[in-house]
């Protein structure tokens, strides 16, 4: 091979692999949490769990109002933090279904969770038959997490983590209920 | 009762067997999905309970009769590409695979052109008469 070219080629050739690296490596990935990217504009995954009332809820018999559901636990110190403000904003918007699921939680823990933060919505728990899994369903990477369901059952946004006032309007905005 | 006893067990044999099969398959399938709250972590060897909780949706899809890929999309879907062991060959990710190959392909060839040019003999230029002199007288300590 020419000098000339092989003095120039390898150079080049290096700069091209690097800059598809750096290309690579700059290049905005999904956030960690990628489900809220993937359920966005998508239906709401169905489920059917028992309440803390020993009832049954099912997603799909809300449908024709916006729902905001939200994940939680007891034991997660966020959910705690984020509940007292749910619990207000639930009675004050009276044209918007709270539904609360509580994963991985002992039925006692959250009926005490539930009077403590005195939450006037249905709380489920989550289980692992066909028709629950909604950890699952709705891929969660941990609690609390919150999804914005609008009233034709498609979610609209999702706040993974605890969230505050100005979380929630903006949630309620996508969902058309503010 | 001896015939209704065997049928009972045929079908109870079977049962297992079919379990044992789901339960196989479930596991082949769990062990390419990464538990998401873990580090790079299978479902099938994680401790955390969402792991659980997925493990549980892949079970109950293979026992439906869902193929491993119908599956794996299935997860890819609710959680992104990263919820796969193993990237898939395509995208950015693609060029994950093939930088490695391109650097050891660049460096196999420079070595190779090294090779070559090392093997072949060196050129002897003339040497300066009088430069070879003073080589001489030095050697002999003049």
């Amino acid at each position: 091979m020419n000098s000339s070219i092989r003095k120039f080629l390898i150079p080049a050739v290096v700069v091209v692999l690097l800059a598809g690296l750096l290309s690579a490596l700059l290049t905005p990935q999904a956030p960690a949490n990628t489900s809220t990217a993937a359920i966005a504009g998508k239906p709401a995954p169905q489920f059917t769990l028992a309440t803390l009332d020993g009832k049954k809820v099912s997603l799909k018999q809300f449908k024709g109002q916006p729902v905001v559901l939200n994940f939680f636990a007891s034991w997660c110190v966020p959910c705690k933090e984020e509940a007292p403000m749910i619990s207000q904003a639930a009675k004050e918007y009276g044209n918007v279904v709270f539904l609360g699921v509580a994963y991985n939680d002992k039925i006692e823990n959250t009926r005490v969770f539930r009077d403590t933060y005195n939450l006037s919505f249905p709380i489920a728990i989550d289980d692992d038959s066909d028709a629950g899994r909604s950890s699952v369903k709705y891929a969660l990477f941990g609690v609390p997490e919150t999804f914005y369901i609008d009233k034709n059952g498609v979610v609209q946004h999702h706040d993974p983590g605890p969230i505050k006032r100005s979380d929630l309007e903006a949630g309620l905005k996508t969902i058309g209920a503010l | 009762m001896a015939r209704v006893l065997a049928v009972l067990i045929a079908l109870l044999s079977l049962t297992v067997l079919a379990q044992t099969s789901t339960d196989e398959a479930a596991r082949a399938v769990g062990a390419t999905l990464k538990c998401p709250v873990c580090n790079g972590l299978a479902i099938t060897e994680s401790p955390s309970d969402f792991a659980h909780s997925m493990y549980a949706e892949v079970r109950s899809q293979v026992a439906k009769g869902q193929s491993a890929d119908q599956i794996k999309a299935f997860f890819v879907e609710k959680y992104g590409s990263s919820v796969l062991l193993e990237p898939p060959f395509s995208g950015v990710t693609l060029l994950v695979w093939l930088l490695p190959l391109g650097a050891l392909a660049l460096g196999a060839w420079g070595l190779v052109g090294y090779l070559r040019r090392a093997a072949q003999p060196q050129s002897l230029e003339p040497v300066d008469a009088a430069l070879l002199e003073r080589v001489r007288d030095l050697r002999n300590g003049l």
